[in-house]
């Protein structure tokens, strides 16, 4: 057969999208193959810049700094690269890199801004830096950064997506941000602080199509706090607690308030903090009831240490069944059961496990119910969270059991106990899985 | 594969004549081909004069059998009331296998591929064979890549040396 060049003849954008799919490096370097290839890469719709890439630009000869613009050889590769690209430039990634600062990242992002039509930006380490006002851009995510927005800023009004990972911002801005866009639905905020150092920062949502937020809590000097004043759409929040916080029990009042805004979602996820941190509600002084009531609930993710041993913990488990009439599906990662409480006697079930007790959803709703432990050979402690339910839930379906570490004969022990057990649900399986990766997040 | 009797076959003929009987379900894989459908109903014989037979069934081959594992996913979670995630993730990667093996072909075929598959519109096809052209680039020095493709330099060499000066640092080599 007749060596013929097929690859060259294919259509121009099935050839670019062929080269979106390569490192920067390997589709510039597609440019000397032939004349129709030559400028074929500055087609390319956007920039994604990798650590590999900066990586390999520090080990090349030659001097380190541009002689002409006098900026870093690699910060001057990035703006000669942005500046070659035909545009619409429609996304741009900059990794987490430490020689990263302010200055370059303004320098490209307002060559990016010259050339318009952004729709994906993602920029690490980068100090202080200017946002322009990038109208079309659907998806940011900044981590490691301070920023500011102009004073002119009118706000994203495309923006759907917002990830914000230890950034440092005013109090002004971040609500511009949130709540200047009235697409927004995802929002992911972890480790966010005042630009001011003793200020501290609220988030407030006010946005009509929002529907998951991610939000971390944390206690560190200054605090950020959130509250949701407008969500109707809001579908499902994870809530967490950076884990450096000191005094856990500060944190109980504005988590609180946070979770009483949210109480019409269908999916819930706390983290072991949260779940630490409610317990340090009084709940000797009110028995059976949770301050908050998730009506709408369906789904919910714990995440949890000691649930089956510690009595408070074991005593909020039960006062949050009980706030959740609807609740279909219940997962629960445990991941240390039982390291450290080996001897401590599990919970008898039945002691919180009374009729009279309300628990709405293990009447009539609960039909799904998974548990996560890293290591099946505590029978004990498992069999406690098995009894609650098989005893308990009327129209439980599955049961079932992941675990990472643990064999056969555990599993086929648990089950010969379970023979006895008289089941509230008849149709309730009890499945054993074993390496599971565990609950995703 | 269990077929109803009652299903719609539709008939697609390639640039070459030949004709393939396929169900509507998998026929509709293609997008192109699910707006003809869309538009005019009863249309049983699509000409496509833009693809070979062997392409042609090359594509059919790959339609059938991701419809076949859609239907198997859905089988088995309405006999399960929920999918498992284990069985699930087994799946997948036996579609991926499956894809892999099926994109064990030489490059004409391939650019072949890409081309119908544009046309046709077959996305999940499209993503798979682009990526693969993605792969045979990835990491070579141009005269390999060249080399691949039988693509012919028709650059001077002061023109490619003129290329090369601007981003130097995409042709040094790092370990």
């Amino acid at each position: 057969m007749a060596a013929v060049d097929r690859i060259s003849a294919l259509p121009e954008e099935i050839k670019v999208s062929i080269l979106s799919l390569l490192s920067i490096t390997d589709a510039v370097r597609t440019s000397v193959l032939s004349r129709s290839w030559c400028r074929l890469w500055t087609f390319l719709p956007g920039l994604h810049i990798d650590r590999v890439f900066l990586n390999n630009l520090r080990l090349l000869k030659g001097p380190d700094v541009d002689l002409e613009s006098r900026i870093p050889r690699w910060a001057g590769i990035i703006e000669r690269l942005l500046s070659s690209l035909c545009g619409p430039i429609h996304y741009f990634t900059l990794p987490n890199y430490s020689r990263i600062d302010s200055s370059h990242v303004n320098r490209f992002l307002a060559l990016i801004f010259q050339k318009g039509s952004l729709e994906k930006l993602s920029i690490s380490n980068a100090g202080l830096f200017q946002f322009p006002c990038f109208g079309s851009l659907k998806y940011l995510h900044l981590n490691l950064v301070l920023t500011s927005l102009p004073t002119n800023f009118e706000g994203l009004d495309q923006l759907t997506s917002l990830k914000l990972d230890s950034v440092f911002i005013s109090q002004r801005d971040i609500n511009l941000l949130v709540n200047s866009s009235k697409k927004l639905t995802s929002f992911h905020g972890a480790d966010l602080r005042s630009l001011n150092k003793d200020e501290k920062l609220l988030v407030t949502f006010n946005c009509p199509l929002l529907k998951s937020i991610h939000f971390q809590f944390e206690r560190f000097k200054a605090a950020v706090d959130a509250r949701v004043d407008f969500a109707p759409c809001l579908e499902s929040v994870y809530v967490g607690i950076k884990n450096n916080v000191k005094e856990l029990a500060l944190l109980t009042e504005p988590v609180m308030e946070f979770m009483a805004d949210i109480d019409h979602v269908c999916y819930l996820y706390l983290d072991p903090l949260v779940f630490e941190c409610l317990s340090e509600l009084d709940v000797v002084n009110a028995p059976h009831t949770f301050p908050i009531h998730f009506h709408q609930l369906r789904c919910l993710k714990l995440d949890v240490q000691g649930i089956c041993t510690d009595i408070t913990k074991t005593e909020m488990f039960c006062h949050l069944l009980r706030s959740m009439p609807c609740l279909d599906q219940l997962q629960i990662k445990d991941y240390d059961l039982v390291k450290g409480v080996m001897f401590i006697d599990p919970i008898s079930p039945n002691k919180y496990m009374k009729k009279q007790d309300g628990f709405h959803c293990l009447d009539k709703t609960l039909t799904r119910v998974e548990i996560y432990v890293k290591k099946l050979d505590d029978l004990n402690h498992i069999m406690w969270m098995m009894y609650l339910f098989l005893l308990n839930a009327k129209v439980l379906e599955v049961l079932k059991i992941s675990f990472s570490k643990g064999g056969p004969k555990v599993t086929s022990r648990i089950t010969k106990k379970l023979c006895a057990v008289k089941k509230a649900s008849l149709d309730a399986k009890v499945v054993f899985v074993a390496g599971d990766i565990g609950l995703e997040s | 594969m269990a077929r109803s009797s009652t299903e719609n076959m539709i008939t697609l003929m390639s640039s070459d004549g030949e004709e393939f009987m396929v169900t509507e379900k998998v026929a509709r894989e293609c997008t192109t081909i699910r707006n003809m459908l869309e538009d005019d109903c009863v249309i049983t014989n699509i000409p496509l004069p833009n693809v070979t037979s062997d392409i042609l069934s090359m594509v059919i081959e790959y339609c059938m059998e991701h419809v076949a594992a859609a239907e198997k996913a859905a089988a088995e979670t309405a006999e399960k009331g929920s999918s498992s995630a284990p069985a699930a993730a087994k799946a997948n990667k036996d579609l991926e296998e499956w894809d892999k093996a099926f994109m064990n072909v030489d490059v004409y075929t391939l650019c072949d591929l890409i081309l119908a598959a544009n046309y046709l519109n077959v996305s999940g096809l499209l993503d798979l064979t682009i990526q693969t052209a993605a792969n045979l680039i990835k990491g070579k020095s141009p005269e390999q890549i060249r080399k691949t493709f039988h693509i012919q330099n028709d650059l001077s060499l002061e023109e490619e040396e003129k290329i090369r000066s601007q981003t130097p640092w995409a042709f040094e080599k790092s370990e």
